[in-house]
């Protein structure tokens, strides 16, 4: 493969995957594909297998079961070097005797790119980071943000097939992290490589993400895009985890094909009688009035919106109201109502309740 | 106003070292003056007049070829006894990081010589070593005299080197191994997905993030090999096969407690002190230049 | 500092010992061989009376022996009593450090026959003018011993007298299988020293010293250079082994174990070695060969002598001097003798030896008579004993070069000449060391 032209972006393939330590199964008959060129956001609970998962995709992990191909190759016999991928990790993992520029170029050089060559591709992509004039500096003396950069440059410097991301995020500030996400979403589109993105935070994964897979101890709980998974969660498990704050899960009764919380009737649905999981979105309660009622127990304000965390007899519960709206204050009794276009219902298992029937 | 609980004035430090002061005076700095004086005398065994000779014995000893030889013998063993320990050290611990199946058994069985004092190891292995029964005994059958450390001064110096090193590869194994170990485990992935083979990540990775156990590795053994060498050297060659281990540390001792030859001995001491010290700051403005200590 | 631990050591002492009743005047004595039988004659000697009480300490060597006593001295703590090796001799003669035992003696009243030591044994330890500085104790000299087993295998009937004989015999003995004909350590005292005076020969101008601190060595020019030849020449064809490429790995063992038939070694050893070899094969001590056509002269003795030290009060020179008449008689002797191999020194001794106080040891009695015997032939001013500075370190330096010849790094001119004039630079060092002092 040569390195000047841009490379052709290569779907992945996982399948059947397995992966145990000793006898705790970390990955479970996981099946998987990341379209060519696509953003991919793997985001999951810390240990539910997510680093595993890109270890072995870049070859640093063996499989125990199943078949990865890259680009309709298959490639559990190939070791790193050869599979056409480059790896930003979670902790940088920066070559501490290194200057930035050696750093970056240390691939080029293993791969026999003469130096002068080099040399101009790491300033290049040094530029394009903003690291043009930390070149000659070492690891420990750039700030957190200037690691990454210079760990994502040292991934995309040869222009790789496959860019795999473990959590770069996770250690920057709040503004960095936003900076740097615009900023991997922009070399992300100027690359086109196969980018496969871990993390455990839904908004990285929410902005970043052409398509999320949310991962549960070792499974793949769903995959969507960020839309589907926002406002269609098929568990209780992603509702939870995605959205700031996520859906409320509430406990509800049905019988005769209605829908109670508490007292209250909902809504009708074609649901055999017991309990059942309400999933009701922070922004499809109106406050002020309504049959029901809760007390204010906190309150984060947004800027433009502001969020209301009330107990009521159906346990807490979040809102979100524009910031117009807001005026009560801790203590205060609020009365609401649901929405009730947008609910979603899950069985005691925790799955969708295909509702309404489509 | 007195602030309670914390000491008062400079004079506590002072008082609370004194001790430690007192002892290092007399054990180290009162022999050094002792020995300097000497140096410019004829001191008798036994004390009593003693003739100033100014720089007699300093004339003297540099006009000895001995002393220029037992001296070059000295910094010869501290050279090829630390690298070749340093070396063995470095690739054993190699070994044990990347997981050997030996490994766990080796980290066991390289600390076991360390529990054998310098003294009784030496003996242990002149005989472990004897040209008649020995282990290296076979190449004697291969060609006569091939292994003959009691006659043969180069095979002498193999079986010093051989002595020190089993005594010393347990410490600087141990400290190499643990500085393997403290290189996490992703550098090692960064550098196999930049292409990097367990060689390459050995030369550019490995090496130069161990410079600092390296480097320390390398002053303790200087250090300890100028030590060792008496206590090796009394109990294996006696400085034989004629004067082939005869190097400055034991010259001195036989000089002076065998020799009675207090002034030769003390004005040796003295150089011996002066070219040590010379070494120790020379290593450490040549070596620790090339240190990466950040990680 | 001195004061405070005097202090705890005079404490110490008061609890340690406690017992004796009535105070009897104690001193130090120090000694590095023959540890049990000198523990024997330190209790019987304390239990023979009450007026006095040695404490005998042992030390490991007469080497760490003499560098504690410096030590001790220098810082005032010295012992009364010790016992000093033959090579140290001169280094005490001119310490200006000890008493000579004759004026112990005297001043304690002794009426003292000095004369009744053995004149080998005296003059070592003797003034120019005969006054013995140190009392000789331990004794012995160096003897040959054979293997007369394998001596008879290989065809030999009559152990070697002179070197050329040892030279046939150990022809016939590698001939016969033998690995290891003849070994040896390659010691001066063994190769050198007893060689030079069994044949007579000066080992240093001014008689070997005793005429003055200006003496040069002068063994490196006759027949020591001819025995060097011979020792490298049979080494080469396999007749001649070193002590430490035996498979025991030192010459004494390896006899012991008959893994080789011929060694120089002193009577002291004949103890042990009539033990190894007891039931296993026979074995004979003989005088030390000489070359053919030369005449033997006396050997020196070898071994230790006892030395009072300066820095005590007459009454403890007193009990000094009962201790050493003690161990002087011929039965103390004969006790010695018994308990380690050592030889009587005094003529009186020997006649005890003589008529029956040996009685129940023959073989003992055998080795000590041939160790006498040597002692005792005729002399000259060469054969008295040795007076050369430094020379404990020359010895290293001897054995050192000498070595060289057998790794065939020297020739034995070359070898014997190197060591000679580093011996010169030492002496030359060592008068200079002495300036002034007065050779007694
Ligand atoms: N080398 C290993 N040996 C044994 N167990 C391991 C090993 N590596 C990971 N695990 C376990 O496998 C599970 C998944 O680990 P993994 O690193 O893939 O989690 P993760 O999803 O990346 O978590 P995080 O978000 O905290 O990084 C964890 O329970 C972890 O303890
Ligand atoms: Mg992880």
């Amino acid at each position: 493969m040569s390195t000047h032209e841009h490379a052709a972006a290569s779907a992945i393939s996982l399948k059947g995957v397995s992966k145990s330590y000793g006898s705790s199964e970390v990955i479970r008959d996981l099946s998987l594909d990341f379209a060519a060129g696509a953003f991919t956001v793997v985001l999951g609970p810390s240990g539910c297998g997510k680093s595993t998962l890109l270890r072995m995709i870049a070859g640093l992990e063996s499989l125990g079961s199943g078949s990865v191909s890259i680009g309709g190759t298959p490639v559990e016999k190939l070791p790193p070097k050869d599979r056409g991928v480059a790896m930003v990790f979670q902790n940088y993992a920066l070559y501490p005797h290194m200057t930035v520029l050696q750093n970056i170029g240390y691939g080029l050089k293993l791969k026999g790119v003469p130096r002068p060559e080099r040399e101009t591709m790491v300033r290049e992509t040094a530029a394009s980071l903003g690291l043009a004039d930390l070149l000659a500096r070492k690891p420990a003396e750039l700030s957190g943000g200037q690691r990454q950069r210079v760990a994502i440059g040292r991934a995309i410097v040869r222009k790789p097939r496959v860019l795999l991301f473990d959590e770069p995020l996770s250690n920057l500030d709040a503004q960095l992290r936003t900076d740097m996400r615009l900023e991997i979403s922009r070399l992300h589109r100027a690359i086109g490589a196969t980018s496969v993105f871990v993390t455990h935070d839904q908004v990285e994964a929410m902005t970043l993400a052409d398509r999320i897979v949310v991962m549960n101890q070792g499974r793949i709980e769903q995959s969507g895009t960020p839309e589907e998974i926002y406002h269609n969660p098929q568990t209780t498990f992603v509702a939870k985890f995605i959205g700031s704050p996520p859906m409320n899960l509430l406990e509800a009764n049905v019988s005769n094909g209605v829908v109670c919380l508490g007292e209250a009737s909902l809504l009708e649905a074609p649901c055999p009688n017991g309990s059942i999981t309400l999933g009701v979105q922070p922004t499809a309660l109106r406050l002020g009035s309504g049959s029901h009622t809760g007390a204010v127990s906190g309150i984060e304000r947004l800027g433009r919106e502001v969020v209301y965390h009330l107990e009521t007899e159906h346990g807490r519960i979040s809102a979100v109201a524009p910031e117009a709206k807001a005026g009560w204050n801790p203590g205060d009794a609020i009365r609401f109502d649901i929405n009730t276009e947008s609910l979603a219902l899950f069985d005691p298992s925790g799955q969708r309740i295909a509702f309404p029937p489509t | 106003m007195a602030r309670d609980g914390q000491f008062q004035g400079r004079w506590w430090p002072i008082l609370l070292s004194l001790p430690q002061l007192l002892l290092i005076f007399l054990f180290f700095y009162w022999p050094v003056v002792i020995g300097l004086k000497w140096s410019f005398f004829l001191e008798r065994p036994f004390g009593g007049s003693a003739e100033f000779v100014g720089l007699a014995n300093f004339q003297r000893l540099f006009q000895d070829t001995e002393f220029y030889a037992a001296a070059g013998r000295s910094l010869v063993f501290m050279l090829t006894a630390s690298a070749a320990t340093v070396l063995f050290s470095f690739v054993l611990a190699v070994a044990a990081d990347r997981k050997l199946r030996l490994s766990g058994f080796a980290r066991n069985v390289l600390f076991w010589p360390q529990a054998l004092a310098g003294a009784s190891a030496g003996v242990v292995l002149s005989y472990l070593f004897n040209p008649a029964t020995g282990v290296f005994s076979w190449l004697n059958t291969l060609s006569p005299g091939l292994w003959n450390p009691v006659l043969d001064g180069f095979d002498a110096n193999i079986l010093l080197n051989i002595a020190y090193m089993w005594g010393r590869i347990p410490i600087d194994f141990a400290i190499l191994l643990a500085g393997l170990q403290a290189i996490p485990e992703s550098y090692h992935q960064a550098a196999a997905v930049d292409g990097a083979g367990p060689w390459r990540r050995l030369l550019d990775l490995q090496l130069p993030l161990l410079t600092p156990q390296i480097f320390l590795c390398i002053v303790i053994e200087f250090n300890e090999s100028f030590n060792q060498a008496f206590k090796l050297i009394e109990s294996m060659t006696h400085g034989g096969p004629g004067n082939s281990t005869n190097q400055l540390v034991y010259k001195i001792f036989v000089d002076g407690f065998r020799g009675y030859d207090l002034s030769g001995s003390s004005t040796q001491s003295l150089i011996l002190m002066l070219l040590f010290i010379f070494i120790v700051v020379a290593q450490f403005a040549l070596l620790e230049r090339r240190v990466n200590y950040a990680r | 500092m001195r004061t405070m631990f005097a202090a705890a050591a005079a404490f110490a002492g008061t609890l340690a010992l406690g017992a004796p009743a009535q105070a009897a005047t104690n001193f130090d004595f120090w000694y590095a061989a023959g540890q049990r039988a000198v523990e024997a004659q330190c209790n019987d000697f304390n239990a023979s009376q009450s007026q006095y009480h040695v404490n005998c300490v042992y030390q490991d060597s007469y080497e760490s022996l003499f560098q504690k006593a410096i030590a001790a001295y220098r810082a005032n703590r010295q012992p009364a009593l010790v016992q000093f090796f033959d090579g140290g001799t001169l280094d005490l003669l001119l310490s200006n450090a000890v008493i000579p035992v004759t004026k112990i003696a005297a001043d304690a009243g002794q009426k003292v026959d000095w004369n009744d030591y053995i004149s080998g044994a005296k003059s070592y330890y003797a003034t120019r003018s005969g006054e013995l500085y140190g009392q000789p104790y331990n004794s012995s000299t160096l003897v040959f011993y054979t293997n007369d087993d394998m001596l008879k295998k290989a065809g030999i009937t009559k152990a070697p007298e002179t070197w050329e004989e040892v030279g046939e015999a150990a022809k016939k003995l590698k001939a016969s299988g033998v690995a290891c004909a003849l070994t040896s350590d390659l010691h001066p005292w063994r190769v050198m020293e007893e060689f030079s005076a069994a044949e007579g020969i000066p080992i240093a101008s001014e008689h070997n010293g005793y005429d003055g601190l200006d003496a040069k060595y002068v063994f490196n020019k006759g027949l020591e250079v001819q025995l060097i030849t011979d020792l490298a020449d049979w080494h080469k064809q396999g007749m001649f082994t070193l002590s430490r490429e035996t498979k025991a790995g030192d010459y004494r063992n390896a006899f012991n174990s008959q893994e080789c038939a011929m060694i120089l070694n002193s009577t002291g050893g004949y103890t042990d070695t009539a033990l190894a070899l007891k039931g296993k094969a026979a074995f004979s001590v003989h005088l030390l060969p000489i070359f053919a056509g030369t005449k033997r002269y006396n050997t020196f003795v070898g071994g230790a002598a006892l030395y009072a030290m300066k820095g005590f009060d007459a009454k403890t020179y007193k009990a000094v001097a009962a201790f050493l008449a003690f161990l002087r008689s011929p039965e103390q002797q004969m006790q010695m003798v018994i308990n380690t191999g050592y030889l009587p020194v005094t003529k009186s001794g020997v006649k005890l030896m003589e008529n029956g106080g040996l009685a129940n040891y023959p073989e003992r009695k055998k080795a000590a008579e041939l160790g006498v015997e040597s002692l005792n032939f005729p002399g000259n001013a060469d054969t008295r004993g040795i007076r050369l500075g430094f020379f404990v370190q020359f010895r290293e330096v001897f054995r050192a070069e000498i070595t060289k010849v057998f790794s065939g790094e020297s020739t034995p001119q070359q070898a014997l000449d190197a060591a000679a004039a580093r011996g010169d630079e030492m002496l030359k060092r060592f008068a200079a060391t002495y300036a002034g002092a007065k050779m007694p």
